[in-house]
């Protein structure tokens, strides 16, 4: 069996977990915190049929808003953490100063363990840009804020040149001293 | 034994259930999306609270008199005339100059949409004091030390609950007692 698809497989369980779970949290904590009306029905016109209604339409931007915010948050922090750890990976292994750094700062371990592979960062910043499709879907239908939507837009920008540097950091490995000639 | 043929069994087959793979990793990236649409939020205002037997909540709007006792507000009396409208009165006694306020009526907005409530009252005779109701921490004076009446509307969302004090206010101290009306009108 492929072993790339088993492991995009395993590495995509816990985001496509976290993206469900994160909204369900998002809009708990805004019913909970707001102390908003919600209430569940069912809609066949949907894709899982089951939708949450709020009585009142300023309470659904507010929740939307809340629980879209919290979700991008989550992913944003997490693919944010994983670059970091490429990066520092990558610089480490060419500039000896890195390492004094991390060391200094107690994060030898972000160079020493090799549990970020461009696989799993291009997967966590699949589903961010699964996530920021879907915010931005819903801003264009003003279903949420704009600024939301904004910075859904900006981040997809920033995770896919993230996500470019280090697909040429891991070509560089498989041919080094030829850039010219694979692109 | 067991896993080398399964490994056996995973080197010569293996192949053919890749397939099965690409639908996991699909259903892996859609489901999340299908999930978090669905759970994207919608406004339905007709929605009607159910009790645990089944049986509907009427939609109403509910204006209650709290009641209770007060040493300047008392003699409460509240008449409900029709749905739409609400007479409440009572006495405020001789006091002395300064401000008194007592929770008056509960009003809870069940009727699956946000309405309005016109605020308005006077005071039977004139002793120079200011009467108002207090909705949310804010004053609606609806009659002044001039004796001049004001009306005020307010909001009431569906499922909330509005609690209406009456405020007097008196800059000096006044000497016998007097009825105070307070009429409450819905507006849509």
């Amino acid at each position: 069996m492929s072993k790339l698809l088993r492991e995009i497989l395993k590495i995509s369980i816990l985001p496509a977990c976290l993206m469900v779970v994160g909204k369900i949290l998002g809009l708990l904590l805004a019913v909970r915190f707001y102390g908003f009306v919600a209430f569940v029905d069912n809609d066949n016109s949907l894709p899982l049929s089951s939708q949450i209604y709020f009585t009142n339409p300023n309470h659904t931007f507010l929740a939307n808003s809340f629980s879209n915010v919290f979700v991008l948050a989550i992913f944003i922090s997490i693919v944010a953490y994983l670059f970091a750890k490429a990066f520092a990976l990558k610089s480490a292994q060419s500039n000896p100063r890195t390492i004094v750094k991390l060391t200094k700062v107690n994060l030898l371990k972000w160079v020493t363990g090799k549990d970020v592979s461009f696989l799993k960062i291009f997967v966590w910043v699949s589903f961010l840009w699964t996530n920021a499709a879907i915010i931005i879907a819903a801003t264009l239908r003003a279903e949420n804020a704009a600024w939301i939507g904004i910075i859904a837009f900006v981040t997809a920008i920033f995770s896919a040149w993230g996500l470019v540097r280090i697909f040429e950091s891991e070509t560089a490995k498989i041919f080094p001293n030829s850039e010219s000639k694979f692109v | 034994m067991l896993s080398r043929e399964i490994k056996r069994f995973s080197i010569n087959y293996g192949k053919y259930f890749e397939p099965f793979l690409v639908l996991g990793v699909l259903v892996a990236f859609s489901l999340p999306i299908f999930a978090v649409v669905s759970m994207t939020p919608s406004t339905r205002q007709d929605y009607q609270k159910k009790s645990v037997l089944g049986a509907n909540q009427k939609a109403e709007l509910k204006v209650e008199n709290i009641g209770g006792a007060h040493e300047v507000i008392n003699n409460e009396v509240f008449l409900n005339s029709n749905d739409s409208s609400y007479q409440y009165s009572a006495v405020v006694q001789a006091h002395a100059a300064g401000h008194y306020s007592k929770p008056i009526l509960s009003i809870t907005n069940n009727t699956g949409k946000e309405v309005s409530l016109l605020f308005s009252g006077d005071s039977e005779s004139s002793t120079g004091s200011r009467y108002g109701v207090i909705i949310d921490e804010t004053n609606y004076v609806f009659q002044d030390e001039n004796g001049d009446l004001f009306s005020h509307t307010a909001e009431v969302q569906d499922g909330e609950t509005l609690i209406v004090y009456l405020s007097v206010k008196s800059d000096q101290e006044v000497f016998f007692g007097e009825r105070v009306n307070v009429d409450v009108r819905l507006k849509n």
